[in-house]
């Protein structure tokens, strides 16, 4: 499902230059959970926006559903997200201006889902993340982990093959974290490809995988023989 | 989609009050500047098309060439119309018409009203002028020489619901006139604008009277697609023809006649004799780049506040690129936003016009309306406007904000994604500029006009009561005694005309140099009443207009003209048959954007009709005005007194500057109140944002006014500059402005100091406010913040 080969990312200013992934290579099979571990600034976020098409490698190939995408332009990279990724946010990112409804809603207007289905869609997900009793409710008036679980509504209702989580429950507390945390194991089963972004060891074990990093290289590999649900 | 959109862009407008109440307000205060213009622009440009194929009806002017002097005249000879209809074959109707005079009494039921809006014109009048008529024939009214037509207005005035048609009218308290027709006046306007047509009077000798060019205009409908040169050339073969069967007193000139579109009159004509003053194109460009400055003033603060406060709608944009919108939805949606403000600034726009129109109306002295004549069109404009204007103004922030990348919105490095901060600088130089050209012409302006205000005329208006006489028996002299007895009462003069007023045309040669000049008809008295000083020989005196030969006094540049400075008195006027008896100083009868020319006096020997001028030099003015009253009642019985006061009169020679610079200083104000406006809000979020690093600065010991300084002094730097850059095109416009006045002011540096001090005054105030407010916000809340 995805492939990188020889993965690079540097950043340059005028004085800096600064290699935040180097020479990665990594290898996801479909229906994964890999956790992606390492200290700050190792490079973790940099190589989940790479795999997200949100940002570009500087060097190195990268293969999403056997296509090299690295050349791709910000449209191209775009209609590929757009229909098969779905991104959760450590700050949740929900648009404040929009309502919990419209927030969940709103990845379907952009792949011209018609009106009905995106309505039925977008009631079945409040339900199942229990926030339909909420849905003309805005951000600011939710609690961090009824944020996140809209969040990860959102990123969902597209139905994507993958979904990217950056460190989905840094600003949530233990219970909520493990909701969240639950929701995400429980798709797994369901046959999304999961990717995410943590610190947290405990969370790491609701995959199957943990690939970590130091100073942009992947230093280790290890496969979770008995993963958490 | 599009739901989803306006949904989102009505939220955000809510959410942020301030920088949407900016936006808009100042977007609705461009459009309806634009709205006003619109309509006065329609207006203008409306002249003549009610009429049926008004673009083959033209009017024949009159060229004079005389030995230096030029004279393009709108009034032809009175026989040139008929000429041309007998024997110009491209000629389909032909008419004249000879506009009123004079205010002259209509009398019915015992009730007079004194009118000017009435005109002589031939029966084929409305074969050129094909008015709708509500009763009567078009081509059978003006038959009879007592025959009168009304419009449909005027006839309910006469008559209210009464049948007009049969009724009479007593004119001028000697004729009776029989109302045969009454006709709709143009849906659209025109340089004929009366409301009464009589039959054109006939002149015993008239058909041969070349030379006749009294009030005579003349005009032709041509069969479609005539060359109007070979017409021209065709009608001056004709009036030649006439000119050598005539006895033409004025033999050293030289005359063309040529002929006009109508549609051309109101906008382009400024001939000597128009029937009344034409506008100028120069006018509608003014107006019309007025409303394009205040608009691009505020689709600049539209620019400088959105791109200003990205910040607050970056991740917006980055969120919904994750999850799948192209730049070009996004784009999409931010234009939605901007159309949607500029629609509701729309209505807002149309309220605000209602509100300005009495004000704008009474200073371009026009009854324009904005929704009632003609709404669909305006209603058209306005939204046409709307989203043009909110596509302009938002194109670039929707562009600069859907470029957004989403990996730095999202993962907090914003602020060194995009930098629109040289822009917004440059668009803040630029509208200021604007201001201050605007101020610096304004200051010019105003100089102007206390100038002409306050340079003396040559002649003292203050105090003379002007009574214009309605009974042609009235004894003079008899008239002269009885106002003289009354205390308070100086000086009484008659004059055919008074300073202010359009003087007659007249030939004059002096050895071979013969030229057309300003003339009026005075008596003995005239020079007294208006203090003109006599610099040599004589004025008119009691005898002389008893005396057979004719006399003249000319002014300085008379003398001037024809080089007759050693000797101008007892010069001869050979084709007047006269001698020049005293020479006057010079004095402005024309105001002061026309240089004073020669002009002459001639006695009042053939008085018909004149005004009294009436010095009064009195404590108690309304009680010499009473006494006047009084005796004039025995004076002329039957007539209604009716006066004006010369300085008034003079003084509305200069109503349309004064009013052009009312309207300036109206315009400058709310264009430098929209330029504050988009600062007022610019300040403000610069102020937000370097909120953290005045906390710091506090801390490390920064006072208030340090910080103030230092939020203000960038703004202050920008302003400055937009001055320098300002000055000259400022200086540039108005001294275009001052070619239109013989005498100018001299320009000195104050208006070029008080335009960047009144400048940089304004924008320091605008932004002071919100440096103070960030100054003073308690250092550890700004830190802690970040």
């Amino acid at each position: 499902m995805i492939r990188t080969n020889k993965l690079k990312k540097v950043y340059r200013t005028e004085e800096i230059e600064t290699t935040a992934l180097n020479e990665v290579d990594l290898h996801i099979q479909p229906g994964e959970f890999v956790s992606i571990m390492g200290p700050s600034g190792c490079g973790k976020s940099t190589l989940l926006n790479i795999l997200g098409l949100i940002d570009n490698p500087s060097g190195g190939e990268y293969f999403f559903l056997d296509e090299e995408v690295s050349k791709y332009s910000e449209r191209q990279r775009s209609n590929l997200r757009k229909h098969n990724i779905g991104f959760i946010f450590q700050s949740f990112n929900l648009i404040d201006e929009l309502s919990v409804y419209e927030n969940v809603e709103l990845p379907m207007l952009y792949t011209k889902v018609p009106a009905g289905e995106r309505k039925k869609r977008t009631e079945e997900l409040l339900e199942k993340m229990n926030m339909m009793h909420r849905k003309n409710h805005f951000p600011q008036q939710l609690s961090g982990g009824q944020q996140q679980r809209v969040a990860v509504a959102r990123a969902i209702v597209n139905n994507p093959k993958i979904i990217l989580a950056d460190e989905p429950t840094g600003n949530l507390d233990s219970s909520n974290g493990d909701d969240v945390m639950k929701t995400l194991a429980q798709l797994n089963q369901e046959g999304t490809t999961i990717i995410m972004v943590t610190h947290s060891a405990y969370c790491s074990e609701f995959g199957n995988r943990v690939v970590r990093l130091l100073d942009g290289q992947i230093v280790s590999e290890n496969t979770i023989a008995k993963y958490r649900i | 989609m599009l739901t989803h959109y306006l949904k989102s862009a009505v939220r955000n407008l809510l959410r942020q009050k301030r920088f949407s109440f900016i936006n808009i307000f100042g977007l609705a205060l461009g459009m309806s500047i634009c709205l006003l213009v619109y309509v006065f622009v329609r207006y203008e440009t409306s002249f003549e098309k009610s009429f049926a194929d008004y673009e083959d009806i033209h009017r024949l002017t009159a060229l004079f060439t005389g030995d230096e002097e030029e004279e393009w005249l709108a009034i032809t000879p009175y026989p040139l119309a008929p000429a041309v209809a007998a024997n110009v074959p491209e000629v389909k109707a032909a008419a004249r018409l000879e506009s009123a005079w004079r205010e002259t009494q209509f009398e019915y039921n015992n009730v007079s009203r004194y009118l000017d809006s009435y005109a002589y014109v031939d029966t084929s009048f409305f074969q050129v002028f094909a008015y709708e008529f509500i009763s009567g024939n078009p081509n059978s009214v003006l038959k009879e020489p007592n025959d009168v037509i009304l419009s449909e207005g005027m006839a309910t005035q006469f008559f209210g619901k009464e049948n007009p048609i049969g009724q009479v009218i007593k004119f001028n308290n000697k004729k009776d006139l029989k109302v045969v027709g009454i006709f709709k006046k143009p849906a659209s306007n025109s340089h004929i604008d009366f409301d009464i047509f009589i039959p054109w009077r006939n002149r015993t000798s008239g058909e041969t009277q070349w030379d006749n060019m009294l009030n005579y205009y003349s005009y032709v409908k041509l069969h479609p697609g005539t060359d109007p040169i070979s017409f021209d050339k065709k009608m001056n073969q004709t009036a030649r023809t006439g000119f050598s069967t005539s006895s033409d007193a004025n033999e050293k000139l030289e005359v063309l006649f040529a002929s006009q579109p109508i549609k051309d009159i109101h906008l382009h004509s400024h001939l000597d004799g128009e029937i009344s003053a034409n506008s100028y194109q120069f006018y509608m460009l003014i107006y019309l780049m007025v409303g394009f400055a205040i608009l691009f003033i505020a689709i600049i603060n539209f620019t400088n506040l959105s791109t200003a406060r990205s910040a607050n709608r970056a991740k917006e944009v980055g969120v919904r690129k994750v999850v799948g919108a192209s730049r070009w939805e996004s784009s999409i949606q931010f234009l939605v936003e901007s159309i949607l403000q500029s629609i509701v600034a729309l209505l807002l726009a149309f309220l605000l016009a209602e509100i300005m129109l009495p004000f704008f109306n009474r200073l371009l002295d026009l009854e324009l309306t904005i929704l009632k004549d003609t709404p669909l069109f305006i209603i058209g404009f306005g939204i046409l406007l709307s989203i043009v204007v909110g596509l302009i103004a938002g194109i670039y922030p929707a562009l600069f904000l859907s470029g957004f990348s989403p990996i730095k919105v999202l993962t907090g490095d914003f602020s060194k994604s995009k930098d629109s901060a040289p822009l917004r600088k440059g668009l803040v130089i630029a509208q200021f500029s604007i201001c201050a050209a605007l101020i610096l012409f304004l200051g010019i302006v105003f100089q102007q006009l206390n100038y002409i205000t306050s340079k003396s005329l040559g002649f003292n208006p203050e105090q003379i009561m002007v009574i214009p006489l309605q009974n042609s028996k009235l004894q003079l002299s008899s008239a002269q005694a009885e106002l003289s007895r009354i205390p308070g009462i100086e000086t009484v003069s008659f004059a055919n005309r008074l300073p202010g007023e359009e003087m007659g045309g007249n030939g004059y040669q002096i050895g071979e140099k013969t030229a057309i000049l300003d003339f009026n008809r005075v008596d003995e008295n005239f020079i007294d009443a208006l203090d003109i000083k006599l610099t040599a020989g004589s004025f008119f005196t009691a005898t002389d207009i008893r005396d057979s030969v004719r006399k003249f006094v000319v002014n300085e540049s008379f003398v001037n003209f024809y080089n007759i400075k050693d000797n101008p008195i007892g010069q001869r006027i050979s084709n007047q048959n006269g001698v020049i008896i005293g020479v006057v100083e010079d004095f402005h009868w024309k105001g002061f954007n026309e240089s004073i020319t020669p002009f002459v006096m001639h006695e009042l020997n053939d008085p018909y009709l004149p005004k009294a001028i009436v010095k009064i030099n009195s404590k108690d003015l309304p009680s010499t005005v009473k006494a006047i009253q009084k005796n004039w009642a025995a004076l002329e019985p039957g007539y209604p007194f009716r006066y004006s006061f010369l300085d008034a009169d003079f003084g509305a020679l200069f109503k349309g500057y004064q009013n052009f610079g009312k309207a300036l200083g109206f315009i400058t104000l709310l264009i430098v109140f929209t330029a504050a406006l988009g600062l007022f809000g610019l300040a403000a979020y610069t102020a937000e944002q370097r909120n953290k690093e005045i906390g710091i600065r506090k801390v490390l010991g920064a006072s208030i006014s340090q910080i103030m300084i230092l939020i203000t002094k960038d703004f202050m730097y920008l302003v400055l500059i937009a001055s320098v850059v300002a000055l000259p095109v400022g200086y540039f416009i108005a001294k275009k402005w001052l070619t239109g006045f013989a005498y100018q002011a001299q320009i000195n540096a104050f208006p070029f100091l008080a335009t960047i001090i009144t400048i940089l005054a304004i924008s320091m105030l605008t932004v002071s406010w919100q440096a103070f407010r960030a100054a003073s916000i308690n250092p550890v809340s700004a830190i802690k913040d970040e």
